[in-house]
């Protein structure tokens, strides 16, 4: 009947979300609280820091009274060290906040002036970690398999921006290795046919700068080679998965090239 | 009445016997970001968060009231209290934000299952009585519009929306085997197709909704 919205949620939705974290501020005025549906607005005093949720320290420093206290990871010396260890630490993710991503370009746009370190520096060095992560997560799309994936250390912007690729490619991946199996065999298989082609969806999701064209065609062989990417050691990427040997089961030998899922498809 | 009064007013109403409340606001607030993004990422329909929902539209009906009475009478400390009556503004649009996505989210959801929502007690339950109402009108004015537009023309045969044709039913359900994101909140394990996968605190994991669906609603994993 009616399409359900889509499962992911948009950048904005996603700044909303950063915009609920809190955020220590330094008042530049004394000025009375007040009572909010959720947890009241503490009465603030000049030069007392005082933690806020970051939507209230953006209204507060746009009327400029307050300055916002950049927190420690949002400096070049941390960033870089991550970014050493991103590089240092090919399978991992390094830790960094749940929302470092909007919370650093709010804070880049709307605070420039609360910034110790050269801000040019900065988003030069976040640029940095954020491609590197990039190339990461993309290199780790080679492990989709249709039972689990696992993404230790994104964060929630960069799970978003793959998600709707990875649920896609999964749930068709499913749908292909449960009609290899023989159960719902029929059902399988024209679910699958209805779907679109899986390599679109790239479009769609919010990848901003990736560079598609070359992602999108390995991308759309690896979906099509499902087990012979299963087999794929690690290989560098920051994502590990691990596909369990049975889920075929005995219908098909180990070493099936490529096409065995096209004639399974057909028979 | 000034708006230092109100101020006061309400000094002495957090201080008094509801000293916790703003503890139990500040979850509240939480927890209808949770239920949003839960209510958002997962296939089937959640149970109706209705107490949540009936203690923030309380709190929503008193800052309307706030804004109101504080936006006519203006008074000497003009500059303070406009900066003010931003800030509760603001705070008024993010917590209806979240309210009415929520509520969409749901009302689409109600619109695409509702032949299957009707057919399971454990399902209705899911649903506030407002949402019952809906379902059953919106469905009613459906039915009515496909009888008049080209379902009475139909041979009698065909004319049933919740057959079961060659083991495929008509009837859509919940994609129950969709693949979500999660992220654990502690160790544990899940089955999927025979096989056990680990699950480790702070992980995040993407898998199919049907295997994690319980440790979902008892709030072991989150859902992103």
């Amino acid at each position: 009947m009616t399409e359900l919205p889509p499962y992911h949620f948009t950048t904005s939705e996603i700044n909303f979300l950063a915009e609920q974290e809190s955020i220590t501020i330094l008042p530049r005025y004394t000025f009375n609280g007040t009572r909010l549906i959720g947890p009241r607005l503490p009465n603030l005093k000049a030069l007392h820091r005082q933690q806020v949720p970051v939507w209230i320290a953006l209204i507060l420093k746009k009327q400029d009274r307050c300055n916002v206290v950049i927190p420690d990871w949002l400096s070049v010396s941390f960033l870089k060290q991550r970014y050493d260890e991103e590089v240092n630490q090919p399978n991992n993710f390094s830790e960094l906040p749940w929302h470092w991503l909007p919370i650093a370009k709010m804070l880049l746009e709307k605070c420039s002036d609360d910034f110790i370190d050269a801000t040019h520096e900065v988003r030069s060095t976040l640029q940095d970690l954020r491609e590197i992560r990039q190339l990461k997560a993309r290199k780790g799309i080679k492990e989709l398999n249709e039972v689990y994936l696992q993404l230790d250390g994104l964060s929630l912007m960069e799970i978003n921006e793959i998600r709707p690729f990875i649920i896609e490619s999964m749930n068709q991946l499913r749908i292909l290795s449960q009609s290899v199996k023989g159960n719902g065999q029929f059902t399988g298989i024209e679910e699958a046919a209805e779907k679109e082609d899986v390599s679109g969806l790239l479009d769609e999701s919010e990848v901003g700068d990736y560079t598609r064209d070359s992602t999108r065609d390995s991308i759309a062989r690896d979906t099509a080679t499902t087990d012979s990417v299963a087999r794929d050691s690690i290989r560098g990427s920051g994502v590990r998965s691990r596909k369990p040997d049975t889920s075929y089961g005995d219908t098909r030998d180990e070493n099936d090239d490529e096409d065995s899922d096209v004639e399974y498809k057909k028979s | 009445m000034n708006f230092n009064d109100i101020l006061k007013d309400f000094e002495t109403e957090a201080k008094g016997p509801k000293l916790e409340s703003d503890k139990h606001r500040a979850d509240d607030i939480q927890r209808l970001t949770d239920t949003w993004i839960k209510e958002k990422s997962v296939p089937e329909l959640l149970p109706y968060a209705g107490e949540l929902l009936d203690r923030l539209l309380v709190g929503v009906r008193k800052q309307i009231e706030f804004i109101e009475m504080n936006s006519i009478e203006l008074q000497q400390d003009e500059r303070e209290i406009k900066l003010l009556l931003v800030i509760v503004e603001n705070e008024l649009d993010r917590v209806q934000f979240l309210i009415r996505s929520y509520v969409r989210v749901r009302l689409s959801k109600i619109d695409k299952f509702a032949i299957y929502l009707r057919s399971e007690d454990e399902e209705l339950s899911k649903l506030s009585s407002n949402e019952t109402v809906y379902m059953e009108k919106h469905l009613e004015l459906l039915m009515d519009l496909y009888n008049s537009q080209f379902l009475a023309s139909m041979p009698e045969g065909l004319q049933a929306l919740d057959e079961v044709a060659a083991g495929i039913s008509m009837v859509e359900k919940p994609e129950y085997e969709r693949p979500v994101f999660v992220k654990c909140k502690r160790d544990n394990h899940v089955l999927i197709d025979d096989d056990e996968i680990e699950l480790t605190r702070n992980g995040i994991y993407v898998m199919r909704y049907s295997a994690i669906r319980d440790l979902v609603s008892n709030g072991e994993v989150m859902v992103l």
